[in-house]
């Protein structure tokens, strides 16, 4: 811890000192929609690639759970969504490794 | 306990472990109801270096249902973000922590600070209400803490929408003898009537200067009705609403390999859930609470079974062999417990309790903390006022909702010990040792406040304990 002495303390305790008992007042600061996460989502029906956000744009991970690999289905997960879609060949490509 | 640790699964997972579910009207503002949701159970106050926080990767909701079909109407979301001021130290706080100033947030000298957004989602829109809210640090002691009431007092925010919330380190007002309860059913005023008898012995709160965290939420009590009315008398169809309280985590979760972190992805699953007390720790079986705690009161159908026949009633006569024979020929006469049900699962009906209904036209079977917002407040210690609410006369108290000092343990054994049957059966004869049947935990009363968040400020870390507790030999 950086700069740390008696002195620190006790000019800290004594600035923050008039700030005892402060209360605050707070609005809406952010009104709109709620927030995805408030409603839990289920599997989506369309394309992971039409609804997933591109991970490079926002930074999220992207997660894929190869759920049944004879019927390719596959399900991605980013952000608060879940997407669940069949496609044999990248089911495979995904399990090739792991095999 | 209430549901502390009542799960395998939660009890791994502290910060999504629901111990206790509140919801009064507010005794000092009648036109609201107070609704309180505690997390993390079973915390010393003597902590560090890492003090108690909620779970910035897990969803906090309090949900109400306010037209009797087990299906959430009204849903309050809390996300929280804690931030660590000073990475280079190892300390929670660098100096004596100060509240904010006027109208700001940020405490001084507190290195883990925890702000929180809430949501509510109603008629089919969700608003954020508001945002950056912060929470006191925990409950240090006199160095670093040394005037605990300044720190609390800036947390407690009113919003514009009429709310106002609080969430942060609170005293634990729940009590129990916990010792004896999960040692073979023991409670210790009863001991000399167990198969295994003790000596009598007064109970021990086993919560005694715990803290616990809590989210309370004030609410106009038209904010939560069905059509947006006080309702007109207890009897009245809108008077009745249902609340529980879930936290959910994303589904999956990721430990990023070398870097001490983890990342969450996917949408948010229920994985805890609070109604009424008491009722997945000792109703729902061991194999099903988990799974109890993924599901939503609208499906709590599949329940039924154990909730119409309780293990833990069938137990008490097995236990306490010849103090409960009305009891004993009841069960063996296989009769199921009509009156357990309207407890835990689907209110109590008019034609049972006129003056404070808990199901006005309900027809789900769902486990909710029902409360008649119509039934006026009973204060503490006024006239009328018991900690055994209904079973007590009080009709302002548990099963109508819930307040921090009710004795819900002792409710809940007396009605399982066969208290109740009567509302149901008026042949049954209670049994004379009923209204003996408690665990006997005293609570403490320094652990409340008259005014919101109705529970007091935590019992900090330096004076708890006073002193070093002295192992007791055991028990022969």
């Amino acid at each position: 811890m950086p700069g740390i002495s008696r002195r620190r303390f006790l000019r800290d305790a004594s600035l923050g000192a008039a700030a005892v008992g402060a209360f605050a007042v707070v609005g809406p600061q952010a009104l709109g929609t709620a927030t995805a996460s408030a409603s839990p989502t289920g599997p989506g029906t369309a394309s992971a690639r039409d609804r997933l956000p591109a991970p490079g744009a926002t930074g999220a991970n992207v997660m894929a759970h190869v759920v049944d690999d004879k019927s390719g289905t596959i399900s991605l997960y980013s952000g608060t969504k879940k997407i669940t879609f069949q496609d044999h060949a990248l089911a495979e490509a995904l399990l090739r490794p792991a095999r | 306990m209430s549901s502390h640790r009542e799960a395998p699964g939660t009890s791994k997972d502290p910060v999504v472990d629901s111990t206790d579910l509140y919801a009064f009207v507010s005794p000092d503002k009648p036109d609201t109801v107070t609704i309180i949701a505690n997390y993390i159970p079973l915390q010393d106050p003597a902590a560090g270096p890492n003090f108690f926080e909620f779970g910035d990767d897990v969803l906090y909701q309090i949900h109400i249902d306010n037209n009797g079909d087990g299906l959430a109407e009204i849903t309050y979301s809390f996300h929280f973000k804690t931030e660590t001021v000073d990475p280079n130290t190892f300390l929670y706080n660098t100096s004596t922590i100060m509240p904010p100033a006027a109208g700001g947030t940020k405490y001084a000298n507190f290195n883990r600070p925890q702000t929180y957004y809430v949501s509510k989602h109603a008629d089919g829109k969700g608003t954020v209400l508001a945002s950056g809210l912060p929470c006191p640090p925990c409950n240090i002691g006199p160095r670093s803490t040394p005037n605990y009431p300044a720190l609390s007092a800036p947390a407690i925010r009113q919003l514009a929408g009429g709310e106002k919330v609080f969430a942060g380190q609170r005293a634990e007002g729940f009590f129990v003898d916990l010792g004896p309860i999960f040692d073979l059913g023991g409670l210790r005023p009863l001991n000399t009537h167990h198969l295994i008898p003790l000596a009598t012995a007064a109970g021990i709160n086993s919560l005694a200067s715990k803290n616990v965290h809590s989210i309370a939420l004030q609410v106009p009590i038209s904010h939560l009705t069905s059509d947006h009315r006080m309702p007109s008398s207890p009897t009245a169809g809108d008077a009745v609403i249902g609340v529980w309280t879930t936290a959910s985590r994303q589904t999956v979760r990721m430990i990023n390999d070398g870097k001490g972190t983890s990342t969450g992805s996917g949408p948010w699953v229920q994985v805890s859930r609070l109604g009424m007390p008491l009722v997945n720790e000792v109703v729902v079986p061991v194999s099903l609470k988990d799974y109890f705690n993924s599901q939503p009161p609208v499906k709590d159908s599949q329940f039924a079974e154990a909730v119409a026949n309780p293990e833990l009633a069938k137990l008490i006569p097995v236990l306490y062999p010849g103090a409960f024979p009305n009891l004993a020929a009841y069960q063996a006469a296989g009769k199921a417990r009509p009156d357990i049900v309207a407890i835990f699962a689907t209110g109590i009906p008019a034609s049972v309790l006129p003056s404070a209904p808990t199901n006005v036209g309900g027809k789900a079977i769902a486990e909710m903390l029902r409360l008649n917002v119509a039934v006026a407040p009973t204060t503490v210690g006024s006239k009328g006022y018991s900690p055994l609410g209904v079973i007590g006369g009080d009709i302002g108290g548990f099963p109508n909702g819930r307040r921090p000092q009710d004795d819900v343990v002792t409710i809940e054994l007396q009605a399982l010990a066969g208290a109740t049957i009567p509302l149901v059966d008026k042949g049954y004869t209670v049994d004379a040792v009923v209204s003996s049947v408690s665990d006997g935990a005293p609570s403490e009363a320094s652990c409340y406040q008259s005014t919101f968040p109705y529970l007091a400020d935590p019992h900090d870390g330096y004076d708890n304990p006073s002193s070093t507790p002295t192992a007791t030999p055991d028990s022969k």
